[in-house]
């Protein structure tokens, strides 16, 4: 939303994005090193065909239009990633249990979840990993009221989804967090 | 071990062929959508294990190729018709949850 | 050997999870509840063989690439899960199919 009406401000962020643009490049270079070592070996990344490709990559950075920054927050991933692992790893053995067992012990039901966290990567990650928590599935989201189907209606969804909310909210800067920190309370 | 993989591949298989039963019986599309997605992922273990089995180390790039192509499929199931949605649609009848129109991509 | 037995049982506890989620597309009563099935067992089973295979990949660069494939169907599957329930849910189970 920063327009000309700020000049002072729009000038240092330009100045600002001069810089990361640099550093985008260079982590695009390395990024695309990284996936033709994963994919053609090691002895495959000293053909020039290779080294076009990186560079190519690089100046395709340089030129293309910045997309948005993605407000990653390092220090929280790991955590993230470990709760990802284990509560995927929960969903595949609570739903296999349900569907090898003879009585079939599932009551289906829908329920809706207001979530709090912005649109875009977050909102984006949320859903997809609520589709991998044991029971649940994300099916619609309509501003930010989110309806999900449930294996169980009686297992403690709404929990778990409060838990995951909390670690995906740390694992990104949150704009409004630095608006309004006592309003942004998770309820 | 060779045979292990093999064994285990030809296990995957008969999986897949029990879900051509939820294809064959449906009822809707979208259980149709199902088996697709299950070729998906099941295909991409059988030639990861087949590439042992065979020891043919390109086959995991195919795998690879196949994970990329899985979402495909079911974009363009979803994408099928392209139509608006019907006005009947449950969530319709509820009242609107956000006075204002949000935009999709608004995070900041 | 210890390397080969580990992969023995991975392999082995990721077939279950595969049959597991088979059973549940054939077994569960509704789509929803059989995207539930498809998507997190298969999941995990694909998980378990491909931690399995990385005990047998020849160097850094392979394992790296199981880990990819593995990250990319796991997007792939909880996207396209969510995106049939959806259109399950705006469409209805019994469209026409044209």
């Amino acid at each position: 939303m920063a327009r000309a009406s700020v000049p002072s401000n729009a000038g240092r962020r330009f100045a600002g994005r001069g810089r990361s643009r640099a550093r985008r490049a260079l982590a695009t270079a390395a990024a695309a090193t990284l996936l033709w070592w994963i994919l053609a070996g090691s002895a495959a990344l000293l053909e020039p065909l290779a080294l076009l490709a990186i560079v190519l990559a690089a100046v395709a950075s340089l030129l293309l239009p910045a997309g948005r920054p993605l407000p990653l927050r390092p220090v929280a991933l790991p955590g993230l990633l470990g709760f990802f692992l284990r509560s995927s790893f929960l969903g595949g053995l609570d739903v296999a249990r349900r569907a090898l067992d003879p009585h079939l012990p599932i009551r289906p039901d829908f329920l809706t979840y207001r979530t709090e966290l912005a649109h875009g990567p977050p909102l984006t990650l949320f859903m997809a990993v609520v589709s991998l928590l044991p029971g649940t599935l994300s099916v619609r989201l309509e501003g930010r009221l989110l309806t999900l189907h449930v294996l169980d209606r009686d297992a403690d969804t709404r929990a778990a989804l409060i838990a995951l909310e909390q670690r995906i909210r740390k694992a990104f800067h949150d704009p409004r967090d630095r608006q309004a920190s006592d309003d942004g309370a998770a309820p | 071990m060779s045979l292990f993989y093999m064994a285990a591949a030809l296990f995957l298989l008969g999986t897949i062929l029990l879900g051509l039963v939820r294809v064959l019986r449906g009822p809707g599309s979208g259980d149709r959508m199902l088996a697709a997605q299950l070729f998906g992922t099941t295909g991409v273990t059988i030639l990861l294990l087949l590439s042992l089995a065979l020891e043919e180390s390109a086959l995991v790039d195919v795998a690879l190729v196949f994970a990329l192509l899985a979402v495909v499929a079911a974009v363009a199931f979803v994408r099928q018709h392209g139509l608006p949605e019907p006005p009947d649609t449950p969530i319709h009848r509820q009242p609107p949850d956000t006075p204002g129109p949000e935009r999709p991509h608004d995070d900041r | 050997m210890i390397a080969n037995a580990l992969t023995v049982i991975l392999i082995f506890a990721g077939l279950v999870f595969f049959a597991a989620g088979t059973a549940g597309l054939l077994r569960f009563p509704d789509v929803y509840s059989r995207l539930h099935a498809l998507t997190k067992a298969d999941n995990v089973g694909l998980g378990l063989v491909i931690l399995g295979l990385m005990f047998q990949a020849g160097g850094p660069a392979d394992i790296l690439k199981l880990l990819l494939i593995w990250v990319l169907v796991l997007a792939a599957g909880t996207t396209a899960a969510h995106m049939v329930a959806q259109r399950t849910w705006t469409h209805g189970e019994f469209e026409s199919d044209r």
